[in-house]
């Protein structure tokens, strides 16, 4: 187990590396860095004087090493819009993201469970066919049409619920819904099928025909080997979600990562967006690392591999 | 090698009898009539639009639809320009299927030949392979091209290059398994034996036989880069105004969400419909062509 850790450790960070250089690059991918982050009438002479500035006319790896060491000592910049850290607005407005992702994730299990389990257990039935045709079209569905649409229905026309922005709980539902939807009709596919493939196991069989009721089989046997692939799934959709809100923010001007990341683009604020990215990256190796883990820990086959 | 070519031969009659089995999958055949008429809008455009989707008008601004108080001249409505709204639904559906066809083209192609090379010579090639789609899975897709955005400007352009270079994981991977298995049949081993290069090897024996994968997950793509075209532009950092974008028509829509309901509504459906179609015939592509595929 612990070579297992180890190894998976020493990939996670091999993977942060190469993230950071990614981050790095980008600021350099038009050639010259400082032009991202002057106002368009600056003079040559500004630019080449905020070049030496910022340390812009050293070698790229010096830069990279120089970027390296700050990342290492939390400073991943600072937005040219605020003048503020660029880290400390965006875990300011974390919280914002983890909440509307956690809202979208826990909508999306609490009705992917249930309809994937019975459309595994009845395949073929009416209520199959309907979840899977819905599994379908929410997979499909643009979130931002979506959003709008909720917003049509429940805040235009009815009036039940507010149209944007982060207040009362009320104001969570409709961004949540929005951003689950997608999670929700993949898992429930997804559980289907691992729960259709466990079924058509030996053990199973072996189980009914010892005389164990269904649900004594579902509960003890079912359920648990089929939860290996979901939970991944689901570990993967929560981090592709948290790195994913910026259109559901968009929509609902929801104060969260993904909206910050969008202003900094509007605003040329260029650190900001870099640590946007970087942050985002950082939390989904990590949530990745994670599941790594827990699924070693839930397979055995895998740690002794 | 008889049993390999029989194989061959059995497997592609039997997809052809699959093939008919479209007309059992009333869905399927949706999508794919669906994506068919969205094909043939965006390539006729010129001919079926009945304005031109630039041409303002202040007097005919923010009419409804016909059905609704406005009146046939413009069926859908104007929007806030005077500015018909049917000819730009008509003029969106090619810029959609533009940039979504040569994404998907440019991703794929990318993809592909990554994952073919790849799987083909294995050892540190295919590791560092597998650690760039681990790097690019690693960074939020739509964070990346926003970032990528933020550095070369919004343009129709820059936008196409940037999904297409953005794109190819999907198609690496799954290439790249494949490879791994076909690397190892008979016809690999004859071809070689008979004094093969490797970049033929890998062009005219290997390639072909991963094409399958590739368009089932290209199907599958395209509908996720004409949504993703569509959020850019309705965000403003894709497809610049004045050309006609279901995605900034809903951008633009949405401030008259109260009044003037059309503006947005109908761009929406466009889209909603468009990606909804795809992935109908993708999934049946996907039945057809390879099963074991789990996406």
């Amino acid at each position: 187990m612990k070579t297992f850790i180890l190894r998976r450790l020493v990939m996670t960070v091999v993977l942060l590396f190469m993230v950071a250089l990614t981050v790095f690059l980008l600021g350099h991918l038009s050639g010259d860095p400082v032009r991202l982050m002057v106002p368009e009438d600056a003079t040559e002479r500004d630019i080449a004087n905020l070049r030496r500035e910022l340390g812009f006319d050293r070698p790229l790896a010096v830069q990279f090493v120089d970027f390296i060491a700050r990342v290492a000592r939390g400073d991943l910049g600072t937005s040219l819009r605020y003048r503020k850290p660029a880290l400390g607005l965006v875990l300011e407005r974390m919280s914002a993201t983890v909440e509307l992702s956690t809202a979208a994730m826990v909508i999306a299990l609490l009705v992917a469970i249930p309809s994937g389990i019975i459309s595994a257990l009845r395949p073929g039935s009416l209520a199959d066919t309907i979840t899977s045709h819905i599994s379908i079209i929410g997979q499909a569905l643009p979130p931002f049409w979506i959003g709008i649409m909720l917003i049509i229905l429940f805040a235009v026309q009815l009036h039940w619920l507010p149209a944007a922005g982060r207040g009362d709980p009320g104001s969570l539902v409709l961004p949540a819904i929005t951003l689950g939807l997608w999670p929700m009709a993949r898992l429930a596919r997804v559980l289907r099928s691992s729960l259709l493939d466990v079924l058509h196991e030996d053990y199973v069989r072996t189980a009914k025909a010892k005389g164990l009721a269904e649900r004594d089989v579902l509960l003890g046997h079912v359920l648990r080997n089929s939860a290996i692939p979901v939970v991944t799934v689901a570990g993967l959709t929560y981090g592709t979600i948290l790195g994913g809100t910026v259109i559901t923010e968009s929509v609902f001007a929801w104060p969260g990562v993904g909206r910050l990341a969008l202003e900094a683009v509007y605003n040329r604020d260029f650190p900001l967006v870099q640590a946007t990215v970087f942050v985002a990256a950082f939390v989904f190796v990590g949530i990745n690392f994670a599941l790594d883990l827990m699924y070693g820990w839930l397979d055995p086959r895998i740690r002794l591999r | 090698m008889p049993g390999a070519a029989g194989a061959g031969l059995r497997a592609s009659s039997l997809r052809r009898r699959r093939a008919w089995g479209l007309f059992r999958r009333p869905q399927a055949v949706l999508g794919l009539a669906a994506l068919t008429l969205v094909i043939v809008i965006a390539i006729g455009a010129s001919f079926i639009a009945p304005h031109d989707p630039y041409v303002q008008s202040l007097d005919e601004r923010l009419r409804p639809p016909f059905w609704s108080g406005g009146n046939l001249a413009h069926p859908l409505g104007t929007d806030q320009l005077g500015r018909d709204i049917l000819s730009r639904l008509i003029y969106g559906a090619r810029i959609s299927m533009a940039v979504g066809l040569a994404a998907v083209l440019i991703s794929g192609s990318l993809g592909v030949a990554a994952g073919v090379t790849a799987g083909f010579y294995g050892g540190l090639v295919d590791e560092g392979l597998m650690r760039l789609v681990d790097l690019r899975l690693a960074l939020p897709f739509i964070l990346l091209v926003i970032a990528v955005i933020a550095v070369f400007g919004p343009s129709l352009l820059n936008l196409i290059v940037i999904l297409g270079l953005t794109g190819w994981a999907p198609y690496a991977r799954v290439v790249r398994a494949e490879v791994l298995s076909i690397r190892e049949r008979e016809l690999v081993t004859a071809a070689r034996a008979l004094g093969a290069s490797d970049g033929r090897l890998m062009i005219r024996h290997i390639l072909p036989n991963t094409l399958a994968s590739a368009i089932v997950i290209g199907s599958l793509e395209l509908a996720q880069m004409i949504v993703t075209e569509s959020a850019l532009s309705f965000l403003g950092l894709g497809v610049q105004p004045p050309t006609p974008s279901w995605g900034s028509m809903l951008g633009e829509g949405r401030d008259y969400l109260l009044t003037s309901w059309w503006l947005a509504t109908f761009p929406g459906l466009a889209i909603a419909l468009t990606a909804v179609a795809i992935n109908l015939v993708g999934d049946w592509l996907r039945d057809l062509l390879d099963p074991r595929l789990q996406l």
